[in-house]
């Protein structure tokens, strides 16, 4: 039997090779039945989708907590995706004495678990840490040809709610044909056709690694029968972890589900509550395709502004506007057109979805192996509060997030749902968030 | 630092000596932190029959076309009212800018928000009916067509005629619970921040009917939230001493009814949105105590115009563009309305009558040294 | 000097004085040997001991087991998955890249390599010698040793950076078994022979991580290796240098954190309608409270445990004092954590003792209401030990949870009438005169004297000690002979990590006498177990151990 660490060194001493799957196969018990099992899981993805001014209190929480829930009225466009939806209710942003940024503060306290200390009251975002998908991107994103990809379906390239820190936008790309031509232009490579160079970072890792589990034998004669089972199972974990590690190391399996995006368009510049939908659809095409080629891991999305003056036809105000000015219906007991306004906007989050869940892979889809964080600015636009906010994430992170449940925090700290976020897509964390929004509680109840 | 330290545990001392003796007092003292304030300007049914003041797109396309624009330039130029500086006009300026300039004295562009007289009075539409929450200031029933009478205490006579001016704008059309959009917002967004107002009453046996003494103070820290995102009850406060933001006032307990029994001057330094300071003459209070040992009410008098237009004016013309309020129109009309405090030389009123909504939560209210505390709402 | 030092020192002469007089023999045949992994909070003590705090950890833990009351106990249960492991291996070498990172690097690594690109086995071989034996609790074995420095040289020659390939190494070393876990050996007690104790380093481990809930410093390593630590007069000497540090209340802390089981306020929310000002803070504060309350009193103060139960003094910070309805302003500095500041119920009031804070009366309740019974339940087995068989899977909770009914309007109308069925009456007898006490105090912990427009009844028994109000239970568990024997029972099986048997009644029952005639004090009582033979007493060693055939470690 070759000595792991002796293949290992042999490998790292040389250039880079390519490595199959045989040479793994003599180091694991010949036992690559596992491998064949497990397969290879495609990586995780993670997006954030933003839109402004929320939903309407009372119209969109579920009733119920857990996972048999139905789905409130203005959520009802998401319908054909409850499964593949939490919703978070009841959680604050907690301000701790600083002001709140109308339109600012909410989304940003979400996105990076601190009420922002400077704002600029333009409702984008201003903040001196990096937003979440900044630091998954850090973690995911660093060896695929885009880090991150931001997107803004208002076409405008300073709406974002995405920030590396420091104070400074990740700008958004604003049309759908320069985003085709910068992620499947002249620069593209076929993932499928692509030499592959094994990581030697990994390699050293996996080599390391034998240290650990070559203490086996001389540990377990120490132990008593019942430590000796628990340390048995302590040295199933470390295998699956170099298994893990030795996947890493292979070819990746053929990207199946990469193609070019259908359509090579630009929709139609004119950014109202109709044209906004078709725009939607065009940047999440080719985000869904630049996802399946392995091109980027981490998106961010901004589906509408914090203010949106996007109008419902016949009106002469801006949903933002009808947000604080339209009276609440004595009969329905909300306002009407906001109403409208939120519908049309889960409208575009269900588009969004509709095209991860139209990519498939084997017997699972892009949504599936993505997660997709959804939020506001505010809990209840008319008053710009920042309590109750309306937070969602679709997808399964790979088999690592339950899906399908509803959430009821009140009174806490929306930080928890970024913690649950980040920890579903392997981040090392145990705590987020500063001051009163520094949580180290997620939602393990959902974490698989 | 040391001294900091020190201090403290004076503090700590202190007030476990005074736990020890809470009956200590011949008189019951109750604090509260005021948790919500804003203009009352309730609706009622038929009060604008000749309907409400136009939006902001309706607003901006007469202020374009008294400027001369043309339609299409008006169009343009609207394209861009959610998002200044998507549209320009042929010199160059903003919807935002042209709004802002729209003044003129001696022929010159003036500034028509901080000179809203430099505009004519676009006549906005002033509300009507029967009823306004409120208080009847001057004394006078039957000669006074203007005022009112108060829908809950049925008190004729009631001047607040800041809602006869507010009334018509969509912002300020609510009925309660619901709180109007504008001013709640503003107060939603200041207190967090701003030092919290505190209110103390003390007598004989507050559970009795009776004569207090009703004392308003500003604490050192902003109003904390609880878990659902309201104003925290029993919260401490300390008091600042500042004597601009001290009132004491003698009042009454009738049938549980807490109510001032002379006017008086509220005076509170606040969050400059609301009012730095925020000053009302003649003022009156009453106040409801609830199940939950909040209180809620109304405290009116003639508050200066001048400061009430400062404070809509601290965001420029996007309180034309954001909440549909004509600057201008606000000015003329609270003027043309005012009805207190005549300027010694011209006999102009530099005052108009009002109400506003107050409420309150128990809280504990300790001096600054805390060698003092009066008792919690409890 | 630490004034706290001086006490702990005069506390153990005078344990010393009393134990000869108490118990004179120690019957304990002892327990098995215990591999225990590191609670979270351990692991990043020992980050902390080896490296510095300002070491970020990141990662999240498995979550521990609560074992017969004690997540101690748990821990000697407890395994890891593959995903713990995975969680495990991203702290790793996050704290790895620290440990070597350039600025740490000078402070960390006792040695300079011959060049940084290179490997340098030598300067290795000292890092691992070093930083492997605070980790392992114990030196390496050279073939342990052997095997950290070949990999930090592969890893370094794959690099071409030194201390990439410590870095690589160490990353693996903290993932390692023996690091995770506490692993432990057993030896013929040289002082007693044809008996086996435990061997220094597993001594040193137990009375470390027992006192300070960290692992054992350079004193107490050095002790085992010069073999002091397989003698009563060595582990005395540690055991009273331990008790002397001001480290004692960070391991007092952890140990009253898993007895009153506060972990599970990590799941715990309230009805934001109902109790508003139950805020995520004051789920913070509220064990916080508690264990300021029981260190100051039991610690600082030398006072009688039984007393925790009756105190009138506490701390409070401001979010605490809006809960209780006690004025407390905030004295810290805008944006700065609130303080802490202590507080004194004035004679007569309705708060007394731990019972009444709302680490016990906010955690053992629902959500939107308080419960008698759920109170009943955790005071008889968190403060008494005692066991109280859970309700049969079938019971109607319908009366019970009938908040709104206009005829029973508080919760003692409600569980009368519930308690119809005799199957459940036999628990609800035992359970509810004890929780319709605090019934003064709803589930976040506020004062009520009626609910819904009802007065409260608070009168109630405890073992035939009737008493009116919360303040007469606290005097009722303050005079029960239960209360000072749970914590005795408690505390050493938390020393030893596992459940204790019918075997050990003799020692604790002689342990529990001790306890009493030291008047109930918390340093005497945790000196007696950190020196008694039971401790270190090793029942027998499991003959299979070295049963399993070397060729099946082969992978």
């Amino acid at each position: 039997m070759i000595e792991r660490r002796q293949v290992l060194r042999g490998v790292l001493g040389g250039a880079a090779v390519t490595m199959g799957l045989p040479l793994f196969d003599c180091m694991f018990d010949g036992n690559g039945s596992v491998l064949a099992a497990t397969g290879k899981a495609p990586p995780v993805c993670f997006g954030t989708w933003f839109w402004g001014c929320g939903l309407t209190p009372g119209l969109w929480e579920p009733k119920v907590t857990g996972p048999t829930y139905k789905f409130a009225p203005q959520m009802e466009p998401l319908a054909a995706f409850r499964d593949k939806i939490n919703v978070y209710s009841g959680m604050n942003v907690f301000l701790d004495g600083k002001p709140n940024y109308t339109h600012t503060t909410g989304a940003a306290a979400i996105l990076t678990g601190s009420a922002p200390a400077i704002g600029n009251g333009l409702g984008y975002l201003n903040c001196d840490v990096p937003t979440i998908d900044s630091l998954v991107a850090d973690h995911i994103g660093a060896r695929t040809r885009f880090r991150s990809i931001e997107v803004a379906c208002t076409r405008k390239a300073t709406d974002s709610f995405s920030t590396r820190g420091g104070n400074v936008l990740n700008p958004t790309e604003t049309s759908p044909l320069a985003l085709y031509m910068r992620v499947f232009g002249p620069g593209f490579q076929d993932p499928n056709a692509a030499e592959f160079k094994p990581d030697a970072a990994i390699m050293t890792r996996l080599s390391a690694l034998s240290a650990v589990s070559e203490q086996r034998a001389s540990l377990m004669k120490t132990l008593g029968a019942a430590d000796r089972a628990r340390a048995d199972e302590y040295f199933t974990s470390v295998r699956q972890l170099e298994k893990k590690l030795a996947l890493e190391l292979e070819k990746p399996e053929p990207m199946a589900a990469c193609s070019m995006p259908p359509d090579r368009l630009d929709g139609n510049p004119d950014v109202d509550f109709i044209n906004i939908l078709e725009t939607q659809k065009l940047f999440g095409e080719i985000l869904a395709h630049a996802l399946a080629c392995g091109q980027t891991r981490v998106f961010h999305s901004l589906f509408t502004q914090s203010q949106p003056a996007l109008r419902r036809p016949g009106r002469s105000e801006g949903h933002h506007q009808r947000t604080h000015e339209e009276p609440v219906d004595a009969k329905l007991g909300y306002q009407p057109d906001v109403d409208w306004g939120n519908r049309q906007q889960m409208t575009g989050f269900a588009i969004l979805l509709q095209i991860l869940a139209g990519v498939r892979e084997g017997a699972n889809t892009l949504l599936d192996r993505t997660l997709v964080l959804a939020c506001s600015d505010v809990g209840y636009a008319k008053l710009h509060t920042v309590n109750n906010m309306t937070i969602m994430t679709a997808g399964g992170a790979n088999g690592r997030m339950k899906t399908g449940y509803h959430l009821a925090a009140p009174g806490e700290t929306v930080a928890r749902v970024g913690l649950t976020v980040q920890q579903a897509l392997g981040l090392p964390i145990n705590a987020w968030g500063t001051e009163s929004n520094a949580t180290s509680k997620s939602f393990t109840e959902i974490l698989a | 630092m040391l001294r900091m330290i020190r201090w403290c545990m004076a503090v700590a001392t202190a007030l476990a000596s005074l736990a020890a003796s809470p009956h200590a007092w011949a008189s019951q003292s109750r604090s509260y932190v005021v948790s919500w304030f804003f203009v009352a300007t309730y609706l009622q049914d038929d009060d604008c029959p000749d309907g409400t003041n136009p939006m902001a797109r309706e607003l901006y396309t007469r202020i374009l076309k008294d400027l001369n624009y043309t339609q299409a330039e008006v169009k343009h130029m609207l394209g861009g009212i959610a998002d200044d500086g998507a549209a320009k006009d042929s010199r160059g300026r903003t919807l935002r800018q042209i709004g802002t300039m729209r003044g003129r004295i001696d022929g010159q562009e003036v500034d028509v928000i901080v000179q809203p007289y430099a505009a004519p009075d676009p006549n906005v539409h002033l509300a009507q009916g029967r009823y306004a929450n409120g208080f009847n200031l001057d004394g006078k029933i039957q000669d006074d067509p203007q005022s009112s009478e108060d829908p809950d205490t049925h008190e004729r006579g009631v001047d607040n005629r800041l809602r006869q001016v507010m009334g018509c704008f969509d912002q300020f059309r609510t009925r309660l619970p619901d709180r109007p959009g504008h001013p709640a917002n503003e107060w939603d967004l200041s207190r967090d921040k701003m030092p919290a107002w505190l209110m103390t009453i003390t007598g004989e046996d507050l559970s009795k009917d009776g004569d207090v003494t009703v004392i308003f103070d500003r604490a050192y820290e902003p109003v904390r939230r609880d878990a659902s995102g309201e104003v925290m009850a029993d919260v401490t406060f300390r008091i600042d001493p500042d004597a601009r933001s001290h009132v004491k006032v003698p009042g009454k307990i009738v049938k549980g009814q807490l109510i001032t029994t002379q006017p008086f001057e509220f005076t509170m330094s606040g969050d400059p949105s609301i009012g730095a300071p925020f000053v009302i003459h003649q003022s009156r209070l009453r106040l409801d105590p609830q199940a939950d040992r909040a209180m809620k009410g109304y405290l009116g008098g003639f508050r200066p115009y001048h400061d009430i237009y400062f404070t809509f004016a601290t965001l420029g013309a996007g309180t034309e563009i954001t909440y549909s309020i004509d600057m201008p129109g606000l000015y003329h009309a609270m003027k043309r309305l005012a009805d207190y405090d005549p300027d010694p030389k011209t006999g102009e009123m530099r005052a108009i009558s009002s109400a506003y909504r107050i409420e309150l939560v128990p809280a504990f209210a300790v001096t600054r040294d805390a060698t003092q505390s009066m008792a919690s709402g409890r | 000097m630490n004034p706290f030092a001086r006490l702990s020192i005069a506390c153990a002469a005078v344990g010393v004085l009393a134990s000869a007089a108490v118990a004179a023999k120690e019957p304990d045949p002892g327990g098995a040997l215990v591999m225990r992994r590191l609670t979270p909070e351990q692991y990043r003590e020992t980050i902390a001991d080896i490296f510095g705090r300002s070491i970020s950890l990141g990662g999240r833990f498995e979550p521990d087991k609560r074992v017969e009351g004690l997540m101690a106990v748990g821990t000697g249960q407890v395994n890891v998955t593959a995903s713990g492991l995975e969680q495990y291996d991203l702290m790793a070498r996050a704290i790895a890249a620290q440990v070597v990172s350039e600025p740490r690097r000078a402070t960390l690594i006792p040695c300079k390599p011959t060049s940084p690109d290179h490997a340098d086995d030598a300067c290795a071989r000292t890092f691992f010698r070093t930083a492997g034996r605070l980790l392992y609790r114990r030196p390496l074995e050279d073939a342990e040793l052997g095997a950290w420095v070949a990999v930090a040289s592969e890893a370094a020659r794959a690099t071409n950076d030194f201390y990439a390939g410590v870095g690589t190494s160490l990353a693996n070393m903290l993932v390692s078994l023996p690091f995770l876990f506490r692993q432990e050996v057993a030896i013929p007690d040289p002082e007693e022979p044809g008996t086996l104790r435990t061997d220094g380093y597993t001594t040193a481990s137990r009375l470390s991580f027992f006192l300070w809930n960290a692992p054992p410093d350079e004193d107490l390593l050095a002790a085992a290796e010069r073999g002091d630590l397989n003698t009563k007069k060595g582990i005395a000497r540690q055991a009273d240098r331990l008790l002397a540090s001001p480290r004692l209340e960070a391991g007092a802390r952890a140990f009253f954190a898993d007895m009153f089981r506060y972990s599970q306020f990590d799941g715990l929310s309230k009805d934001h309608q109902i109790y508003p000002k139950f805020t995520g803070q004051a789920a913070k504060d509220a064990p916080e409270q508690t264990l300021r309350t029981a260190i100051t009193l039991l610690l600082r103060d030398h006072g009688d445990y039984r007393d925790l139960f009756t105190t009138r003094k506490t701390y409070l910070t401001p979010t605490l004092g809006a809960l209780y309805g006690v004025p407390v302003p905030n004295l810290a500095s805008e944006g700065a954590p609130e303080l802490w500041v202590p507080y004194e119920y004035p004679e007569g009031d309705s708060h007394a003792g731990i019972l009444s804070q709302a680490s016990f009366v906010s955690l053992h309740s629902h959500a939107g209401r308080s419960s008698p019974t759920i109170r009943g339940k955790a005071l008889r087995e968190i403060m008494l030990c005692q066991k109280v068989p859970d309700p049969p899977g079938n019971v109607n909770f319908d009366i019970a949870d009938d908040t709104g009914n206009a005829e029973r309007k508080t919760a003692r109308a409600r569980l009368t009438a519930h308690r119809t069925d005799p199957t459940c009456a036999g628990c609800h007898k035992v359970l509810d005169p004890i929780g319709l006490a605090l019934e003064n105090f709803d589930s976040a912990a506020a004062l009520r004297t009626t609910e819904n427009g009802e007065a409260i009844d608070t009168s109630g028994e405890l073992d035939g000690i009737a008493f009116a109000d919360a303040v007469g239970l606290g005097k009722a568990v303050h005079d029960n002979p239960a209360t000072p024997s749970c914590l005795a029972k408690r505390l050493f099986s938390y020393a030893v990590g596992r459940s204790l048997g019918g075997s050990d009644a003799p020692w604790t029952k002689s342990l529990e006498q001790a306890f009493a005639a030291d008047g109930y004090r918390l340093p005497e009582l945790l000196r007696r177990i950190a020196t008694s033979e039971a401790m270190y007493r090793i029942s027998a060693v499991d003959q299979t151990a070295s049963a399993e055939p070397a060729g099946k470690d082969k992978p």
